[in-house]
């Protein structure tokens, strides 16, 4: 009896031992799986706020350009796509679509020049512009530690932990080609053409 | 063509395309001062009244704002360009997210004021486009980047200033480190100081042990009270040290006051123009 002793002792420190490494990687699992939550809804927020500017900015540009129908009903087609879109690749979709047709939208002024000087205008471009660079901001800072997530899950004995913990994959926002940042007021053709001479 | 021709022409055109490919990135350091002039085009009297307008904004609302002026922003776009910037330096604490960053892009007849996540409110992006288009159209278009950028600097920290419920008249207080007494009497108090940290130092190891709760803790109080902190021996003991050079420190304007980034985050709010 006396002589077990030593061993029982040995046995429940090495399990403890194992215990707190083993809940340390679920805690990490879980930990970082929250964070990528977390700068997503960041990336939806702006995703949200970029949708409610566009009412606005389409009644002073219809202010102004009345006749351009068709951009008018390209941005509600998008804005109607972006409030159906549920899944993050839906949203992703949905969300350049309407980058795109906001980017018609803006480059309006270059037909209309009294646009370029209406302050109401601007100021909504401003903050549209406003919109998209904190959304590039986000749409960074979400793929970077969805990256790490990625990486995490797919490591072993990460993979052990993310399937125990119920972490899976993300998506990453990327983005498609005719969305390129620059979206508004650039023409997309030379955007397009850039993107391919850069890659090879 | 020959062979060795060919490998010529081959070689020029890996070359050819390697600088084509090297995407230019210019890196700035946040060298602690208010104003970096990085392109030259800014007149003293400019530096001197935004470096005070900042300072005084600091001390009073804890909101850091600074200048940079380059050239160009290089390859990347004037967003990008103030972003990573303002991202490196973490201007405005971790708590409160309050730093801003103007960049005066010359060559690109950019400008932008970047801002820190807690001062969005202050500083709408279409308040900093606003501004940004009407010092662009009144001073920039002409080459007066002295008058545009004073103008613009001295605006923004009067609005957060106003937003805060303070007045600012671009006369802050002498940073910290220029607090030292008139030259003449500066060299008594660190030679005072030094004696009694000498003093201590004896009496602690002739006694080999810990000092006495009592007299340690009396000692530390009294050199606090002083008002400056521990870093007024260096300072006070190198400007009589180096004689001509003391006024250098803080009583020109400018020069020291230690302002760097508190780990302020940027989540790439603000606005500009270009012209």
């Amino acid at each position: 009896m006396k002589n077990s002793l030593p061993l029982i002792g040995g046995l429940i420190a090495i399990a403890l031992v194992v215990g707190m490494i083993l809940l340390g990687g679920y805690n990490r699992m879980v930990t970082l799986d929250e964070r990528v939550n977390e700068s997503w809804a960041q990336v939806e927020n702006q995703l949200q706020r970029r949708y409610d500017l566009i009412p606005n900015l389409v009644e002073t540009v219809k202010g102004v350009a009345a006749q351009e129908k068709e951009i008018f009903v390209g941005v509600a087609e998008a804005r109607s796509r972006f409030t159906n879109a549920e899944t993050v690749g839906e949203k992703v979709a949905a969300s350049s679509m309407l980058e795109r047709a906001l980017g018609r939208l803006i480059a309006v002024r270059e037909a209309y020049p009294e646009l370029k000087s209406n302050e109401s205008f601007l100021k909504l471009q401003d903050q549209l512009e406003g919109t998209e660079n904190r959304l590039t901001v986000e749409r960074r800072r979400y793929n970077e530690v969805a990256k790490e997530l990625n990486t995490a899950v797919r490591r072993f004995p990460g993979t052990i932990y993310a399937s125990i913990a119920g972490v899976d994959r993300r998506d990453y926002f990327e983005l498609t080609d005719e969305s390129a940042r620059e979206a508004p007021a650039v023409d997309f053709g030379w955007v397009r053409g850039a993107v391919v001479f850069g890659v090879g | 063509m020959g062979p060795v021709g060919r490998t010529i022409v081959a070689a020029a055109l890996v070359w050819l395309g390697s600088t084509i490919s090297a995407a230019q990135i210019i890196r700035i350091r946040d060298n602690g001062e208010f104003v970096q002039d990085r392109a030259g085009v800014l007149s003293d009297t400019s530096e001197r009244t935004i470096t005070n307008y900042c300072r005084e904004l600091i001390q009073k609302t804890g909101a850091q704002l600074k200048v940079l002026s380059v050239r160009t922003t290089g390859d990347e776009d004037d967003f990008t360009f103030a972003q990573r910037t303002a991202e490196d330096w973490a201007l405005g604490t971790a708590e409160a997210d309050n730093g801003v960053l103007v960049v005066l892009a010359v060559e690109d007849r950019q400008v932008r004021i970047q801002t820190g996540e807690g001062v969005e409110a202050i500083l709408p992006d279409s308040w900093c486009g606003t501004l940004s288009r009407q010092i662009a159209g009144q001073y920039f278009k002409r080459g007066d980047y002295s008058g545009g950028t004073t103008e613009m600097a001295v605006r923004i920290a009067q609005r957060i200033a106003a937003a805060k419920n303070v007045t600012l008249q671009g006369v802050p207080n002498p940073p910290p480190m220029a607090a030292p007494a008139p030259r003449g009497q500066v060299g008594v108090v660190p030679i005072l100081i030094f004696l009694l940290i000498a003093f201590a130092l004896a009496r602690l190891s002739q006694r080999g042990g810990p000092p006495g709760g009592r007299g340690g803790r009396g000692g530390r109080r009294g050199y606090r009270g002083r008002g400056g902190g521990w870093w007024m021996v260096p300072t006070t003991t190198w400007s009589s040290g180096r004689g001509g050079f003391g006024g250098g420190f803080g009583g020109g304007g400018g020069g020291f006051g230690g302002s760097f980034g508190g780990g302020g985050g940027f989540s790439g709010g603000g606005g500009g123009a270009s012209w």
